[in-house]
Order: C-alpha cells, then sequence, then structure tokens
C-alpha cells in the first residue's frame, strides 16, 4: 500500500504534519465515542423487530410521534395536503376590483352645456367608460369672473388602477392645456366576496389569437395587446416562425392588486382563422382626403400609416396612374 | 420459516460483526442516536431482502452494503432532518461527563469537530474514509461494498482526506458550499491547493 493510502490512525507518530496529527487524534476521539454504549445485539434485535412489525412501543399515538420524528418530512406533507385540501373547501372572503370610478372635477369660466358633451365623449372614449354622469357644483366668482364646476363621474371598466389613474392624469393635462381647470381622482371599485381558494384561483383568462396570415410581429402585437386587454401590462413576448413552427416565448408578471389577479392564470390559445373569418379579418378601410398641396409622396404616406394603424406592417404601397397600389401578403386588392 | 425464526436467524448472521456495523453507523452520522437508527433501519432493509442473498458466506460484505445503502438514501432526506437540528444540538450537550470530566468534554469536542468535517464530505468519500481510517477495511474489501474498482476508492479517499484537511485548516469555508462553489469558480491561484 503506498503512503497516500495508509491509515492516518495507528501510524506509529508519522504524521505528515499538525493537520493531519489532529484529525488523527479527531478520527481517535470519534472512534472512541462511538464505541462507547453500543446497544447489545439484543437490544438491537427487539428495536429492529418491533420497528419491521410496526409495533413500537407505547401505542399508537407514540408510535405516530416517534413516526413523526423518524420521517418529519411525511409529518410536513401530511400537515400541507390537510391545509390545502381545507383551503379548497372552507370558503374564505375576499376583496377584489372590478373597475374603478373616475371623478374628472373641471372648472372654466366657458364651461358650457356643449363643452360639457364634448369633455364626457373624450372621457368615455379614452377609458371605455360604460356610463358617466354629470354632477354640477355653483359657480364661483373669481373678481368680474364667473367660473362654471362640474364634476364628471365615469364608470371605468378596466382593473389596473395604474393604467386608469395613468390615462386620467393625462386627461387632465390635456384639458388644462386647453385651458380648463381638470382635477382627476380615481377610487376602485371594490367588491367583497367569498369563496374557496380553488374558485379565486380558477380565475382564468382565455385568450385565443388567430394566427393565420399573420407575421411574427403580428401575433406578438395581438397577443401584448390582448393581455394589455386583460389588464397586464408586464409582459414578455417573443414569437418566432420557422415554416410552419411557431415558437412562443411569455413571460407575464401580475400586477398584485389585492385579492383582483394574484390568482389568475392566463391561458393562450392559437387557432387559424376560419375562412369567412378571414374576409373579414382582411377587410381594411383607409380614407384619403387629398388636398392641392399634397404630393403623390404625401398620400403613399398616409396610405402606408393607415395600413399600420390597421396591423399590416411592411406593405409595399407604389402610385401606379393615379391609382394606389398596395403590396401584402395578406392584401390583394388594387385601389 | 416464521417471522421469529428468520429474525432470529438474521440476528445470528449479523453477530460476528454487529458491534463494527453498529459502529460504522454511527461513524457515518453526525450523532451516535442518528447512527443508531441508520443501523436499526439498515437491519430491518436487510431482513426484507435476505431472500435475494444466495451465498451466505458473503452475508457480512453483502449487510454493510446495504448499510451504506441506507446510508445514501437517508442522505438524500437530508433537507427534512434539518428541522431536528435543535433536538440534536441538545443530546449533544447531554454526553456524560466521565469521572475525568475534562477529558471527556475535550474527547466529545474533538468527536464533534471530525464528525463535521465528515459531514462535509459526499456520501461516497464520507463511506470510504470511515470504512477505511475508523473500521480497518481493506481497499479490496471498500471497492467490494462500494461496487467500485480499486483506483476509484483510492481516488476517493485521497480526495476525502483532502477535504478533511481543508476542513481542518479554514472550517468556515468548508462548512459553506457557496463559498466553496465560488472559490471552485474562478482560476486557482499560484500554490493554492485544489
Amino acid at each position: 500500500m503506498s503512503d497516500e493510502h495508509s491509515r492516518l490512525m495507528g501510524t506509529g507518530g508519522k504524521f505528515r504534519d499538525s493537520v493531519d496529527r489532529r484529525l488523527a487524534d479527531d478520527l481517535g476521539s470519534l472512534r472512541s465515542r462511538n464505541g462507547r454504549d453500543l446497544p447489545s445485539i439484543h437490544d438491537t434485535a427487539r428495536a429492529a423487530r418491533e420497528r419491521s412489525a410496526g409495533g413500537i412501543p407505547g401505542g399508537n399515538i407514540m408510535s405516530l410521534l416517534r413516526g413523526m420524528k423518524a420521517r418529519p418530512w411525511r409529518t410536513t406533507a401530511a400537515a400541507a395536503a390537510v391545509v390545502a385540501a381545507a383551503m379548497l373547501i372552507i370558503p374564505v372572503s375576499y376583496e377584489r376590483t372590478v373597475g374603478h370610478e373616475v371623478a374628472l372635477k373641471l372648472a372654466s369660466p366657458s364651461l358650457d352645456g356643449d363643452m360639457i358633451r364634448k369633455i364626457s365623449a373624450e372621457v368615455m372614449a379614452a377609458f371605455d367608460a360604460e356610463g358617466i354622469r354629470v354632477s354640477e357644483t355653483a359657480p364661483v366668482n373669481e373678481g368680474r369672473l364667473e367660473i362654471a364646476r362640474c364634476t364628471l363621474l365615469a364608470d371605468v371598466p378596466s382593473r389596473s388602477t395604474e393604467r386608469v389613474e395613468a390615462l386620467a392624469a393625462a386627461l387632465a393635462r390635456s384639458l388644462e392645456a386647453r385651458g380648463i381647470g381638470a382635477d382627476a381622482v380615481v377610487s376602485p371599485k371594490v367588491e367583497r366576496t367569498s369563496g374557496s381558494v380553488y374558485a379565486f384561483a380558477g380565475d382564468v383568462i382565455d385568450i385565443v389569437i388567430n394566427t393565420e396570415g399573420k407575421s411574427a410581429e403580428d401575433i406578438e402585437q395581438e397577443m401584448r395587446d390582448r393581455l394589455e386587454e386583460a389588464g397586464i401590462y408586464d409582459h414578455e413576448v417573443d414569437v418566432e416562425l420557422d415554416g410552419d413552427e411557431m415558437k412562443v416565448r411569455i413571460k407575464v408578471e401580475r400586477e398584485g392588486e389585492e385579492g383582483d389577479e394574484d390568482g389568475a392564470e392566463v391561458r393562450f390559445r392559437f387557432e387559424p382563422v376560419p375562412e369567412d373569418a378571414e374576409q373579414e379579418a382582411k377587410r381594411i378601410e383607409i380614407k384619403i382626403r387629398r388636398t392641392p398641396d399634397m404630393t403623390d409622396e404625401d398620400v403613399l404616406a398616409d396610405v402606408r400609416r393607415q395600413l399600420e394603424e390597421q396591423g399590416y406592417f411592411g406593405a409595399e404601397v407604389t402610385m401606379e396612374n393615379g391609382s394606389v397600389k398596395i403590396v401584402h401578403p395578406d392584401i390583394d386588392d388594387d385601389m | 420459516m416464521g417471522s421469529n425464526e428468520s429474525w432470529q436467524r438474521f440476528m445470528e448472521l449479523t453477530a460476528p460483526f454487529h458491534d463494527r456495523a453498529a459502529r460504522t453507523a454511527r461513524h457515518l452520522c453526525r450523532s451516535p442516536e442518528d447512527g443508531d437508527d441508520l443501523f436499526q433501519e439498515a437491519l430491518v432493509r436487510a431482513h426484507g431482502k435476505l431472500h435475494t442473498l444466495r451465498d451466505e458466506s458473503r452475508f457480512r460484505s453483502w449487510f454493510f452494503a446495504v448499510l451504506l445503502s441506507v446510508h445514501r438514501g437517508r442522505l438524500k432526506r437530508s433537507f427534512w432532518r434539518r428541522f431536528l437540528s435543535l433536538e440534536q444540538e441538545a443530546q449533544r450537550g447531554l454526553d456524560p461527563a466521565g469521572e475525568d470530566g475534562r477529558g471527556w468534554e475535550e474527547e466529545r469536542l474533538r468527536a464533534d469537530r471530525v464528525s463535521r468535517a465528515l459531514e462535509t464530505l459526499p456520501a461516497v468519500q464520507r463511506e470510504a474514509v470511515v470504512l477505511f481510517e475508523l473500521e480497518d477495511f481493506s481497499i479490496e474489501e471498500i471497492a467490494d461494498l462500494q461496487g467500485a474498482s480499486i483506483p476509484a476508492v483510492k481516488s476517493r479517499l485521497s480526495r476525502g482526506r483532502a477535504r478533511l484537511r481543508s476542513f481542518y485548516e479554514n472550517p468556515a469555508r468548508a462548512e459553506n458550499p457557496s463559498t466553496a462553489r465560488k472559490r471552485r469558480d474562478r482560476p486557482l491561484r499560484e500554490g493554492e491547493a485544489p
């Protein structure tokens, strides 16, 4: 046996260095400690037989306790299973945000019925609001100027507070820029409900994407749009098309609005567009109002812009004999 | 053969090396109590598998191979066993003081230190070191028990000892795997042991 494999213990003091000596001394102590009070063969046989038969002295409770000690993971797993089962069955109460109310306080000397109707229409369009109420407040006088005041209350279906607040702030800034005093206050509409955790977690958002004839960018964009419609703004979507194969990578982080979206699951389903629906999908509308100062290039640029607005990117747009020709994989009509 | 007879026969086969096997089980574990538990588990496992042993003359090496197998199986459960550490700490403090309390305390501290060092070794290295250094098995016997080649056992012993030395030179680094991993990921400095 080479020196390398000679035993550290019992080498008659031939140690390489002090570390080896300490190690050998410690191994000697371990051997000594572990050799003391060894169970007798009779004790070992009895304990092993009892263990094998499951008949541990002390009855069922002791047996259970010893089993918990010997296999703590089973205890943890069993407790977790009981809690999980209880959570699925026992109703829990939680709050969920079902929408928002936007209060837009307006103040302007020129605030009249027409202006209120116009701003209401803007609010409805900006928030996709389900309804709007107007609450007029008595005017105030500032010097010789009478300032009319009112509050528009819009019911907004979006569940994302962050998005609604951003839109409200943008709208208020836009009105201020037009000389109308505006102050927006957003309040979430919360409903308290109760149900099992299973029901809570079952908040599934199903998103169907038609992929027929669409580029990877189109599909990506549609997925982003649909995620945002569902109130998910923190997302990463990456689509790759390789022949007939489509690879999709999605990373979604839902905003943690209490009781709202934490338990939700997003499912995407991709399917080709049915034949009639495809025709519908290809119907595009482009309106050009050519003014005398517009050149052909201006017209073509306007067409490209409108195409892109409708999701047709990379189209080849040219002017031939006074007509606009559009070449795009999804469009084959001359205009 | 009834259960009593089969156990009686099994313990007769075990008797010649009972103490050695019980000690080996303790060496492989952090505490004697854990070692006794491992030994019992190995006995139950071996008793249940005894019918698979064709040559009773190989019973000793077969039993030790079962013991090592049970030991590795328990290491996979070690995550759950961490929750018992408080109890083990308490038990460690209850070692008998003996007539020469100082000597016993020193022995306890030394045994505890090398136990901690052995715990840092991968299972196969720990087994090789324990069997060779503490239970005087030959390299050929260890190769048979571990189902490994002789060069593999020599390598396990060599690497196991190097790690033990490393523990003794710097216990904090040896006990902290993340530090060890960072060290492994960077190039070795001149003169530094791998």
